[in-house]
């Protein structure tokens, strides 16, 4: 089992030097000249001298592999350089900046795994029941619908016609609510579907026809004996679409006004902010390769099936 | 021929009307639309529902309707284009990577699997955010962030037919390099990336809107869907139509892009027959027989 977890986090850590070296020369690659650019953007006159100077102390003249050195290096001891446009160390914004984006994602799962274990408890108790048919019916149309499309819904219906929930700004948990829904509802769905097909799996088994012979009933056995089997299948799903809410925070912080990452990384990219993007596109893919390894390990931990095959 | 047949009949009538739908007004739209889309009216801005203009007006006094359907355009055509390249770059590195194999297959598919273990959405964002925010850039960005999928697609395809007994007869034949490649594995590669494509597109233009909605890809006075809910959204209270018909727009149309994959998917590989309708064909089985 140590073995399995090493090799996975060994792929996750090959991933991570891939992601840096790609975010290293995306910038590096960069049309134009950086220097003049960064002069430009520093305002006054641009002069060859002042290019040169800029140049000198972005080390833009180095080799590439050097300057990837002294970068990884840098960002190793969290200095992620300084934002172009503001002046400001990205270290300092970037910690500013989450803890929105992680109530987001937080208020998300929760929401995901209520919409998700609630409709697809509510379909396996009444199979072929409204539920039942409304999660099927679904299915196509939830990953079809615009994430920023349902966050203006949200808003006109609860912000504008009820008038019930803030809509703008990161200011105490009411105004959390509408994000956590635009963020989880459409995961939720989507884990739905997954708990339903696992959980019919599940009551098609050999112990729970033992269990109806003994008479109990439906929901006694759904909660006791089919629920605990369909956990890795569940964690699994909700570990990715957690993952993937990571880039739906892109989309979502700017319609509800929030100052995070995902904002962040927006704005870097609108004003070409080369440090923050380059900063931004690495922390991206560094916590999703993180929330993917973390998941993968998790589900070897809590799947005894899965323990028992490796030890075997 | 048949092959169209074949998918014709494995969609069913629905789902290519309502595709159908989207690309005929995408070609055609210009010369049935009411208006031109970006030509502004101040004096007949912000109207609700006319005889004049179905869907009334914007802001500007631009038609929703004519608006509407330029989107349709700039999406399939953006939705197109990115297809285009990265199922054609994703092929070539796939069958390069599939047919040598060794050390070359080790280190591409290494960089592939990045990009996938990454979301492509955050890719594109960090490409476009170097190249600066305009609608060309917007299509090399996604292009590049797509390419992976493709590439380990054709991949996939091509290391499972490098081996099999008719490749290696052709080069017994004395068949060339170039040869094989181009006129055998090639095509084997291209059926399943048309097949991925097609029920990728539903992706893609939601990608295109999302982009375009945070002010990254379509430009005004462009229209596109995801950019005319953005300009929209200050107006939410008074004209919410602004904001729902483009994002209704947009979700239609994706939805056709998803059952479309859907059905291509399903026929492919069709799912095993439930139970019920297992014994139901067991028990007429049995009355031929009978009979």
């Amino acid at each position: 089992m140590l073995r399995i977890a090493l090799n996975r986090a060994m792929s996750a850590l090959v991933l991570v030097v891939i992601a840096s070296v790609f975010s290293f020369i995306l910038v590096a690659a960069f049309p134009g000249n950086v220097a003049a650019l960064i002069a430009e953007l520093r305002g006054g006159f641009v002069s060859q001298a002042v290019v040169d100077k800029v140049a000198e102390e972005y080390r833009l003249r180095d080799p590439l592999l050097y300057r990837y050195g002294y970068w990884v290096a840098d960002v190793v001891h969290g200095d992620f350089g300084k934002s172009l446009r503001t002046g400001e160390e990205v270290s300092t914004a970037i910690e500013k900046r989450l803890e929105p984006t992680l109530v987001m994602i937080a208020g998300g799962g929760i929401v995901m795994l209520v919409v998700g274990l609630v409709l697809s408890f509510c379909g396996a108790l009444w199979p072929g029941g409204l539920v039942d048919r409304f999660i099927r019916a679904l299915a196509v149309v939830n990953i079809s619908v615009p994430k920023f499309f349902l966050a203006a819904m949200l808003i006109y219906a609860f912000g504008v016609i009820m008038n019930l929930l803030p809509t703008f700004g990161f200011r105490g948990p009411t105004s959390w609510i509408l994000p956590s829904i635009a963020i989880g509802l459409v995961p939720g769905a989507l884990l739905s579907r997954v708990a339903r097909v696992s959980l019919e799996e599940a009551m098609s088994r050999p112990f729970v026809i033992t269990a109806m012979s003994k008479g109990f009933g439906r929901r006694r056995i759904l909660l006791r004996d089919a629920l605990p089997n369909i956990v890795p299948v569940v964690l699994t799903a909700f570990g990715m679409n957690l993952a993937f809410m990571i880039q739906s925070a892109i989309v979502i912080e700017p319609i509800f006004a929030w100052q995070g990452i995902g904002a962040y990384f927006v704005d870097a990219a609108r004003f070409r902010d080369l440090p923050v993007l380059q900063s931004c596109l690495l922390l991206f893919s560094v916590l999703f390769i993180i929330v993917n390894l973390v998941v993968d390990l998790l589900v070897i931990v809590v799947d005894p099936l899965q323990r028992r095959a490796m030890r075997g | 021929m048949k092959a169209i047949k074949d998918l014709y009949k494995a969609v069913g009538l629905p789902i290519c009307f309502l595709i159908g739908f989207f690309i005929f007004i995408a070609v055609f739209g210009k010369y049935v639309s009411p208006y031109d889309p970006n030509a502004q009216n101040l004096l007949k801005a912000s109207q609700t529902f006319s005889a004049e203009h179905w869907f009334g007006t914007d802001n500007l006094g631009r038609d929703t309707l004519s608006r509407l359907v330029a989107g349709a355009r700039t999406t399939l055509f953006g939705v197109t284009l990115v297809l285009l390249m990265a199922g054609s770059v994703g092929m070539v590195i796939g069958t390069i990577s599939g047919y040598f194999g060794g050390w070359l297959d080790e280190i591409l598919m290494r960089i592939i699997d990045f990009g996938l273990s990454v979301p492509s959405l955050v890719v594109a964002l960090a490409i476009v955010g170097v190249f600066g925010p305009d609608f060309w850039n917007m299509i090399l960005a996604l292009a590049i962030a797509w390419v992976p999928i493709y590439a380990r697609l054709a991949r996939g395809v091509v290391a499972a037919a490098v081996n099999q007994p008719y490749i290696e007869s052709l080069r017994v034949l004395g068949a060339s390099r170039t040869r094989i490649i181009v006129k055998h594995l090639t095509p084997a590669a291209l059926g399943s990336v048309l097949i991925y494509a097609s029920a990728d597109a539903g992706v893609l233009a939601l990608n295109i809107a999302n982009l375009s909605f945070l002010g990254l890809g379509v430009q005004p006075p462009q229209a596109e869907w995801g950019q005319m809910l953005v300009a929209a959204l200050p107006y939410l209270e008074e004209a919410p139509r602004l904001v729902i018909l483009p994002g209704l727009s947009l979700t239609i149309m994706v939805i056709g892009f998803n059952l479309l994959g859907e059905a291509i998917a399903l026929a492919k590989n069709p799912r095993p027959m439930s139970k019920r309708r297992l014994f139901q064909r067991r028990r007429e089985f049995l009355k031929e027989i009978a009979a």
